[in-house]
């Protein structure tokens, strides 16, 4: 994680514009919100998505889903509000797709393996963060829930937390027209 | 050749009802199934039977799995440390600690080193990746846990061969600022050394490294593709050839006083393939690291096809084993089983196949199979093996004195040497230890 936020702040230096809105989904809503305590000279937004990053149960209450250890069909059915529609079909995917897909995956677990999906240092210097900031949730997230969510939103300073209705995990591809209307808004302060 | 026995302490008591209804009997089967009354019995039995071993001189060999059924062996080095102790003649393989799900591989060290003290130098120290079960149990990162288990071997290594004082170890995986571990070993540099591997970059690092390479349950296509890496990655670096002493093999082995006793009691070992591989995807096929990703179009889709050059990856030969019946097991390599001759002929035919190996390990009890079963007081099943491997110890040393290399006549002298090579006279009338 903490070459994954460098190589970050390398590209936002790279960037043509002074200031940018920062976006991050899950795993990398956790990668915002690290880049935007370290670097909020360089952002005039944040929006935090269904993300990873912090520890807020007691120690024998996970907050995210063990996604490695535990069974596919259940992660799916705990991914997405309608899940029927949106599991995706591996033996459709392309070879690509797949090799993709496990690439990933690979990324994922030795980003996150260990503590699960979060860096215990994090949240007591999300009050760092300055810049206006939406925190965006999938209503029937269950990865990790609402609750965590709404937790995480109070930590930053002034931010804004709003529910996606009928909406898993990924409320960008459930709900693409209510998710975008949402960050637009925000955007359009 | 060298004979060990090895025996993985499983728990076959579980409900058959809750078998089939478990996704997995590794990693997440709850341990309220596991009574500790009846896992003390196994523990005593299994003790008893290794002790047996000590008796007859066949050498013995401690595994270590985590949290399922197969296995009771979490705690590998308490074993290996009883044997060190109650054992008084064979030689001890811990194959082994698993060290890449180890925070400290300097306590290992300490652990290795004490057993090889207390066993007077009768330690072997054996290596093995883990498999995808044990990284749930053991909260081991699966994405680098090759990385580790080459530099806990280093570290290790190091820690077991330095006499001079603290050193300072600062490596990717493992750091460890002041190395100085009391006692020493008693076999100097350290004790020989394993590691269990069937994959092709594996097995080429282990035949760099020098290691006795050992093949688990692979078949002779398999074993003979991962012994020719370890050969064939020796010779690109211009390093001795190495003598068939650097190769191992296990399978399951019974014999019997007839083919017909030796196929039926025998049959029970796979229990260990048909009821405790069972292991849900996300411990194995989906699993991260456990698969180069471009290996992914053949392993996540439902009806998986073998990788390029037919190569199975752990899971994928986990998959083909839950299914095989004894006589595919036997025409495979993977169950020997028998009369004596038979058993002779059924190891000699698999070592012919694969080139040769200098170390057979004998999965001899598993599943349902009995204290009474795996002990056979008279005509026991071991003494049998016994006799069987004691005749393959004969074969191979003519087979190797016809050979001009140096190195190959110092492994005859120490084949030689081994107690195994006399073999009957010691071991008759041998009775239980108690």
């Amino acid at each position: 994680m903490y070459d994954l936020v460098h190589f970050y702040l390398d590209v936002l230096e790279s960037l043509p514009h002074e200031k940018v809105t920062l976006m991050g989904l899950s795993f990398g809503g956790w990668l915002a919100a690290e880049i935007a305590v370290k670097c909020g000279h360089r952002l005039d937004g944040l929006v935090l998505v269904d993300a990873f990053g912090i520890k807020i149960s007691d120690r024998e209450t996970q907050d995210i889903l063990d996604v490695f250890n535990t069974a596919p069909p259940e992660v799916q059915r705990r991914s997405w509000h309608d899940p029927a529609t949106w599991t995706p079909d591996l033996d459709a995917l392309s070879d690509d797709e797949l090799v993709i897909r496990a690439r990933n995956w690979d990324a994922l677990c030795l980003y996150g393996w260990n503590p699960y999906m979060y860096n215990p240092q994090l949240r007591r210097w999300l009050r760092r963060i300055a810049v206006p900031t939406l925190v965006v949730w999938g209503a029937s997230d269950g990865i990790v829930k609402p609750s965590y969510g709404r937790a995480y939103s109070e930590l930053i300073p002034g931010s804004r937390f709003e529910l996606i209705e009928r909406a898993g995990h990924h409320p960008e591809i459930e709900q693409a027209r209510a998710f975008v209307d949402t960050v637009v808004k925000f955007l359009n302060r | 050749m060298d004979a060990w026995w090895q025996c993985e302490v499983p728990y076959p008591f579980v409900p058959q009802e809750v078998i089939n209804a478990t996704d997995s009997v590794r990693a997440s089967l709850p341990n309220r199934y596991c009574d500790p009354k009846v896992a003390a019995d196994l523990f005593e039995e299994v003790i008893d039977e290794f002790l047996l071993c000590d008796d007859l001189g066949l050498n013995v060999l401690a595994v270590e799995h985590h949290a399922g059924i197969n296995s009771l062996l979490g705690a590998n080095p308490l074993l290996v440390g009883i044997l060190a102790r109650q054992t008084r003649q064979v030689r001890i393989l811990s194959l082994g600690t698993l060290i890449s799900l180890r925070k400290d591989p300097v306590r290992v060290a300490e652990e290795y080193a004490t057993a090889d003290v207390i066993s007077r130098g009768r330690l072997e120290i054996g290596f093995v990746k883990s498999g995808g079960t044990e990284m749930a149990s053991n909260n081991a990162n699966p994405v680098n846990n090759i990385e580790r288990y080459w530099e806990a071997i280093d570290l290790i290594k190091k820690a077991l061969s330095h006499h001079d004082g603290p050193f300072s170890w600062e490596g990717k995986h493992f750091t460890h600022r002041h190395v100085n571990i009391w006692p020493r070993p008693w076999q100097q540099p350290h004790p020989r050394m394993w590691s269990a591997t069937g994959d092709p970059e594996t097995a080429a690092e282990v035949g760099r490294r020098g290691l006795v390479h050992v093949l688990v349950l692979r078949g002779p296509e398999g074993t003979k593709r991962a012994y020719a890496a370890h050969r064939k990655a020796r010779a690109e670096l211009g390093l001795p050839k190495v003598t068939t002493d650097n190769f191992a093999y296990a399978a399951f082995v019974y014999v019997g006083d007839t083919d017909e006793e030796g196929l039926r009691v025998g049959s029970k070992l796979l229990w260990f393939l048909h009821t405790s591989l069972k292991s849900a995807p996300q411990y194995s096929r989906f699993l991260p690291g456990t698969a180069p990703p471009e290996a992914a179009p053949q392993i996540y889709r439902t009806a998986p096809k073998p990788g390029p050059g037919g190569v199975l990856s752990a899971g994928q030969n986990a998959a083909r084993l839950t299914s095989l019946s004894a006589e595919q097991a036997m025409a495979q390599g993977i169950l020997f089983a028998g009369n004596p001759d038979s058993v002779y002929k059924q190891v000699m035919d698999f070592y012919d196949k694969v080139g040769g190996f200098g170390h057979l390990s004998l999965v001899g009890r598993s599943g349902f199979m009995t204290h009474a079963e795996s002990e056979r007081a008279s005509g026991s099943s071991r003494t049998k093996c016994f006799r069987v491997f004691a005749r393959s110890n004969r074969s191979r040393s003519t087979d190797a004195g016809r050979s001009a290399s140096g190195e190959a006549r110092r492994a005859i002298l120490a084949v030689r040497d081994h107690p195994l090579v006399d073999v009957f006279a010691p071991f008759q009338g041998v009775t239980k230890r108690v």
